[in-house]
């Protein structure tokens, strides 16, 4: 049997084992994760509120607000932890789903008083609550996704401002519109007899299903890579935009949801129970419990209900005293804001001495249950069928050029790479090497000059759609999603190459890669917490987890020792005699370079002043020149 | 033409207030890279010192320096108290630091002070109108005009050529490097929240010459406008402070004369709703923070 054969054989065994496993589990880690999760958290809640009914610790109202508390801290943090922008705005989506529900629920009689000029439909509608909810829903789901369209381009501070100028908009428009809202004045009289426990216990399930189910989603892991390091998410092909706008949209809707059902639990509204008191307590909640887990909202959501009452009792206790009591010989002062200042001390103190919240931005199951999933795959073992790079694919550029300012740091630079080949790319510090590697990836917009992807002409795409279209590369200084894990780094490429591919089988074919690169047993490390040699294998396994057709590599062996760079070199040789990748490498070391390379490209001060094999490079005049005039009295190795 | 005069001198107004708060801004942004919520209550801030000194029968225009000064030295504290401790951390961290800052402001505001607007005295030059032609244009706004190009050359002037105003350019374009070069990270920074602080006590000055009175909530509209008005600049340039700054207030006093009286109580709604389209195409700004955008 032939050695490719073989693998197959062996990849079909691997197939079969994995049926049985995929049919015991059909859920990833993340899946898991979520589900365990939900699981826990709802009936925590409805034995907390069953509990505190039974023994008249908390009045029916306050566990109700605290239910939706809840539902509009997990909505808010689905959104702003998975894109890690912290919206201000989302109260804007509260005090709408509020005011929709109360137009449809309403007595006509009331609304007629109150809202006269309201177009009659809506006036005359008498709806029950879980029938107007879903509109309120809808609409928010709408504005949410004509601001998610604004959002979506916007990044860190931007987005924050933005978010917060919708929330002030909203205010004013609620103040505005009076013919909808009755302006400053409220809408009383909302039949709180329809804020039922079954229709706020079914709609803290529905939101908690619909959070724990978008944040197991592949989006979601995209989002969070595109949180933690954009331009290396972009390189493995995640659009950023879209997953924002997604998480935007659905996050206003849960947000909705509990604005309706707020309004029937307190009877009244006005614009100003939607602006910017309310924005802190929901940021209070989520910072609190930790905003990149769904689970740490949910409690901090909790937590601060119960402390918001203690503030509010604690303000109408001393208020009592107000003028009449006199304490070193002042008035007794009128005491209010005393939850508004709590509220702000409080996210002052999480900040400085835990940013990361009360359950450190981890889900609860994960809290509860330590320890990563089984790893079924044998060390090497690779079942990734049809990954082989047909032969006549060719990465090509002609007369590259780039320009920054008046500066030129590549000119006129053509090369190209063949499927199955190993092109080295050396030359000189700051000859333009990494420059070279990021505008033929889509990182940088190319000055003048073509490039070509399997002939196509490619030179104005996107990295996301190079990365699609088979380039995979990595970085010089490393850009790991660093608050991922090693296994879920991989996963994000490996769900972007096959988007079809069921959860346990991403997650199978990405712990594949990991044996393959010698990383199975840090799957579940953090990529932040992995050594810097690791950092650059799991790089590269992100990379390859694309199944490009090209890789490149910026000086991979930067910072490994000798037998790590030995690795690289059979690991390097194996890919591209298995799959047929083409690989252009960049690097420092030689030795490496003319070991491994059919032919090399050598750049200098941005122009190319060499090509050929190793053994012709080793020995051109120019090359030799190049680097020993730049760096004198350095030794160096060009060849044996 | 009376009328364009006086839109002219209303884009100039509203123009140059903001623009003088989206430099305070952009200032301590390029230091430490995060807007500060917290600017609008800078403006509060010197609007009570202005109150109880002039309540304390000090000269108006001694009172206004002392204000100012006064702005400038809180911001620097607000520096020294809240931010410092978090140096280092992601501009996310100090954004929401400065919100709650900002939240906690307003309350020792309404308790300390007073939930309800305190009357501030105008001086009597600032109030009534002059006529240039036929042409009515308020005495507080040709001040306003006046008073805030002066800071702004002013400003410039610091910046150009004193030792400091170039230690604070350096540190803005590359503070690492500048703290090699031996510039103190912390003095350029409390240098940095001065000017901010400084800059929004004039804006305030100028807010209220035109209004007459304080209260809590004083810089609240004014700042989220600016804070706009810096992103839509573009946060890398103290010029693109200014860009917004004039484009916001051409956009307010646009909407101001053409905006029926019934709809007027949306401008602000409006002016926001325009500025953050206006980002949708631009969303780094005027002057694009990132020279080179991700293809």
């Amino acid at each position: 049997m032939s050695e490719q054969q073989e693998t197959l054989v062996q990849d079909q065994a691997v197939a079969g084992r994995d049926d049985i496993s995929a049919s015991r589990a059909f859920f990833d880690q993340r899946s898991r994760e979520c589900l365990i999760s939900g699981a826990i958290i709802l009936p925590l809640i409805c034995a907390i509120v069953a509990f505190s009914l039974l023994t008249n610790i908390a009045g029916r109202e306050l566990l109700m607000l605290g239910c939706i508390n809840i539902i509009a801290a997990v909505g808010l943090g689905l959104f702003s932890g998975t894109s890690g922008i912290l919206s201000l705005g989302h109260v804007s989506f509260f005090g709408i789903g509020a005011y929709v529900t109360v137009w449809f629920t309403l007595p006509p009689a009331l609304k007629s008083f109150l809202l006269a000029d309201m177009p009659a439909f809506v006036r005359e509608a008498e709806w029950s609550l879980p029938l107007a909810l879903p509109v309120a829903i809808l609409v928010c789901l709408v504005i949410g996704a004509i601001s998610g369209l604004v959002i979506m381009r916007l990044r860190d501070t931007s987005a924050v401002i933005a978010s917060f100028g919708l929330i002030i908009i909203a205010y004013l428009v609620f103040v505005g519109a009076k013919v909808l809202t009755n302006g400053k004045q409220s809408l009383y009289a909302i039949p709180t007899e329809y804020a039922t426990w079954p229709v706020i216990v079914s709609s803290l399930a529905v939101a908690l299903g619909a959070a724990f189910f978008l944040k197991s989603t592949k989006a979601a892991r995209h989002l969070e890579a595109t949180r933690d390091e954009e331009q290396a998410s972009r390189s493995i092909g995640i659009e950023p935009q879209i997953n924002i706008f997604l998480f935007w949209t659905a996050s206003a809707g849960l947000v909705g949801l509990a604005g309706g059902l707020y309004a029937h639990v307190v009877g009244v509204i006005s614009p100003n129970g939607f602006y910017l008191e309310k924005t802190f307590a929901l940021v209070v909640m989520i910072i609190l419990g930790g905003y990149r887990s769904i689970s740490g909202c949910a409690i901090g959501a909790i937590v601060i209900t119960f402390a918001e009452k203690v503030f509010r009792n604690t303000e109408e206790y001393l208020g009592s005293f107000a003028g009449t009591e006199t304490i070193f010989g002042f008035e007794f002062p009128l005491v209010f804001g005393l939850t508004a200042i709590s509220f702000s001390i409080l996210i002052l103190i999480v900040l400085y001495l835990r940013p990361e919240g009360l359950l450190g931005y981890r889900e609860l199951a994960v809290l509860l249950f330590k320890g990563g999933g089984s790893s079924a795959v044998q060390s090497g073992q690779l079942a990734t069928p049809g990954y082989k790079v047909d032969i006549r694919r060719s990465l090509e550029t002609s007369g590259l050029s780039k320009t920054f300012g008046g500066l030129s740091a590549l000119s006129d630079v053509s090369l190209r790479v063949d499927a199955g080949e190993i092109v080295g790319l050396i030359g000189p510090n700051g000859a333009g090497k990494t420059t070279f590697i990021n505008v033929l990836t889509g990182n940088l917009f190319a000055s003048s000059g073509t490039i070509l992807v399997g002939g196509q002409e490619a030179t104005s795409w996107s990295a996301v759609r190079l990365a699609r279209n088979g380039l995979g590369r990595t970085y010089q200084n490393i850009r790991l999603f660093t608050s991922l894990t090693v296994l879920e780094n991989v996963i994000c490429a490996v769900t972007v190459k096959s988007p079809a591919l069921s959860r346990a089988r991403a997650q199978k074919r990405a712990r594949e890669w990991l044996a393959l690169l010698n990383l199975e047993d840090k799957a579940a490390v953090l990529a932040s917490n992995l050594a810097y040699g690791d950092q650059r294998w799991l790089e590269i396994a992100r990379a390859l987890a694309l199944e490009p057709d090209f890789l490149l590599l910026d000086e991979p062996a930067a910072g490994m020792n000798s037998s790590e760079t030995e690795e690289l070199k059979t690991l390097l040789s194996r890919i591209v005699r298995d799959f047929g990748v083409g690989v252009l490498l960049v690097e420092h070391d030689l030795k490496m370079v003319m070991q491994l390379c059919n032919r090399i490209y050598v750049l200098n001060k941005g122009e190319l002043i060499a090509d050929g094999q190793p053994a012709e490079i080793s020995t051109n005049a120019d090359v030799i020149e190049a680097y020993v005039g730049e760096e004198g009295d350095e030794e160096h190795y060009l060849g044996e | 033409m009376a009328e364009f005069i006086q839109y002219l001198v209303a884009v100039l107004n509203l123009g140059a207030i903001y623009a003088l708060l989206a430099l305070g801004l952009v200032v301590v942004f390029g230091q430490l890279g995060f807007l500060n919520f917290a600017h609008g209550d800078l403006m509060t801030l010197f609007g009570y010192a202005l109150f109880f000194m002039i309540g304390w029968h000090t000269p108006f225009w001694l009172a206004v320096l002392l204000a100012i000064i006064f702005a400038g030295l809180c911001a620097v504290a607000m520096e020294r108290i809240a931010f410092r401790p978090l140096r280092g951390r992601s501009p996310m961290t100090l954004l929401i630091t400065s919100f709650a800052i900002s939240g906690a402001l307003h309350v020792i505001f309404q308790v300390g002070i007073s939930p309800r607007s305190k009357p501030i005295p105008i001086p009597e030059f600032l109030s009534g109108y002059i006529t240039i032609g036929d042409v009515f244009v308020s005495r507080a706004q040709i001040f306003t005009v006046v008073v805030a190009f002066a800071s702004l050359i002013l400003l410039r002037l610091f910046l150009a050529h004193s030792r400091l105003g170039i230690s604070l350019r350096a540190s803005a374009a590359d503070f690492d490097v500048a703290r090699v070069v031996g510039i103190q990270a912390n003095r350029v920074i409390a240098l940095a929240f001065f000017l901010s602080g400084a800059l929004a006590g004039v804006a305030a000055l100028l807010w209220i010459s035109q209004r007459g009175a304080v209260f809590p909530a004083l810089g609240l509209t004014p700042m989220i406008k600016a804070l706009i008005a810096a992103i839509i600049g573009g946060l890398a340039n103290p010029k693109g402070a200014l860009y917004g700054g004039f484009l916001l207030g051409a956009l307010e006093a646009t909407l101001l004369f053409l905006l029926p009286d019934n709809l007027v109580v949306f401008r602000d709604a409006a002016v926001l709703l325009l500025l953050i389209i206006f980002l949708v195409f631009r969303p780094n700004g005027i002057i694009a923070s990132n020279p080179e955008p991700m293809r």
